[in-house]
């Protein structure tokens, strides 16, 4: 097997300090370690820097620290939930349906609509596909929620079905990186 | 249970599952926005209002990432946008934190100023360099879950730890 360059070494050496390394990559950076002092040494100065950054990371608050932000993390816990936590569990439901009414209304009613070419209507078994898709990415959503899309088949084609899972996808990730309301979504 | 069950315990109205997620990662979320925002009181009150967040959140996380680096993004998040309107940097507040020269004799001062020297390194990395790094030596993320929460791909996350890493070790070179 052809030796490793420098460069390399250099890459195994630092995946050998942060326990990524592979058997075979760990193989081969001790093979090159024995006939490159230049590595070798680059070898000891990884060494001292990790050992500097994993004592650093011990440096943390005393016990009482943790004790006080507990109890006052409770405290704010309890005054949140008395104000927030019976309405959480539906709130997003409302937002989800308006979307997903406003793109099925937008067939209907939008002028482009009539001047482009029918979209190919969607058969029984996409359709049922469709409602699976939604219900997952909109789960918890009642199975209700999806039958009512589902009977509204007239105006969902494969196109726009497509539209409302990526729409519907989008939303949720975007919800839930930024950590945003559906109010600020919309 | 795993998070994935605490998430869902809270969501049927279970309390005491969110109380037990605060304990998994109170401690890591607060010792991350600390050393992004180097002052111990503004990190306890980020690291409060980020488990509220995730509090009044969860409604609306639905696991398409895990509950981990969900609550990693919004702490990053938060320190961050913390840092940009208080305008002060780690640095500044870290002399305030580490001995004095006259406080340690001079063999045990050499090491004091060698980890401030890194921690000032550290602070002049660009900005996804030192925060791949502080999660992964830190916090002990996976790549993949840096990945996730800082954006991009794994191997991109990985390539910025080893830039980060091989800066530093030149650095402390210069040092030395």
């Amino acid at each position: 097997m052809k030796d490793l360059d420098c460069a390399t070494a250099e890459e195994y050496i630092v995946r050998s300090f942060d326990k990524s390394i592979t058997p075979k990559e760990s193989w081969r950076l001790a093979n090159h370690l024995r006939n490159c002092p230049h590595c070798t040494q680059i070898e000891k100065e990884y060494a001292e820097l990790f050992n500097r950054l994993r004592e650093m990371r011990f440096l943390e608050p005393e016990t009482t620290f943790w004790t006080q932000f507990e109890t006052s993390l409770n405290h704010r816990l309890k005054q949140e939930s008395s104000k927030s936590f019976p309405r959480w569990s539906w709130g997003w439901v409302p937002a989800a349906a308006a979307i997903v009414l406003a793109v099925v209304c937008a067939v209907h009613l939008l002028p482009f609509s009539e001047t482009k070419e029918p979209d190919r209507p969607l058969d029984q078994t996409t359709l049922s596909l469709v409602v699976d898709e939604l219900s997952d990415v909109f789960n918890p959503c009642p199975r209700d929620f999806f039958s009512e899309v589902a009977a509204a088949n007239d105006a969902l084609s494969v196109q726009n079905a497509v539209s409302i899972c990526l729409n519907g996808e989008s939303y949720i990730l975007w919800l839930e990186m930024e950590n945003e309301t559906y109010d600020s979504f919309l | 249970m795993d998070d994935a069950d605490l998430v869902t315990a809270f969501r049927n109205g279970n309390r005491e599952a969110f109380a037990e997620l605060v304990r998994r990662y109170s401690r890591h979320i607060t010792l991350t926005i600390l050393r992004i925002v180097g002052d111990l009181e503004d990190a306890r009150d980020l690291s409060q209002e980020v488990f509220l967040k995730a509090y009044t959140g969860l409604p609306r996380f639905f696991g398409i990432s895990s509950f981990k680096t969900w609550l990693y993004t919004i702490a990053l998040n938060h320190a961050r946008d913390h840092v940009r309107k208080r305008r002060f940097t780690h640095a500044e507040q870290n002399p305030d934190t580490l001995p004095t020269p006259n406080e340690l004799p001079g063999e045990q001062w050499e090491p004091v100023l060698l980890t401030q020297k890194i921690r000032e390194e550290i602070e002049k990395l660009p900005e996804k360099q030192r925060l791949t790094l502080q999660l992964r030596i830190f916090d002990g993320l996976e790549y993949s879950e840096i990945a996730r929460i800082l954006g991009g791909t794994a191997g991109g996350a990985r390539g910025n730890f080893f830039q980060a890493i091989k800066t530093l070790r030149e650095k402390l070179k210069e040092i030395a």
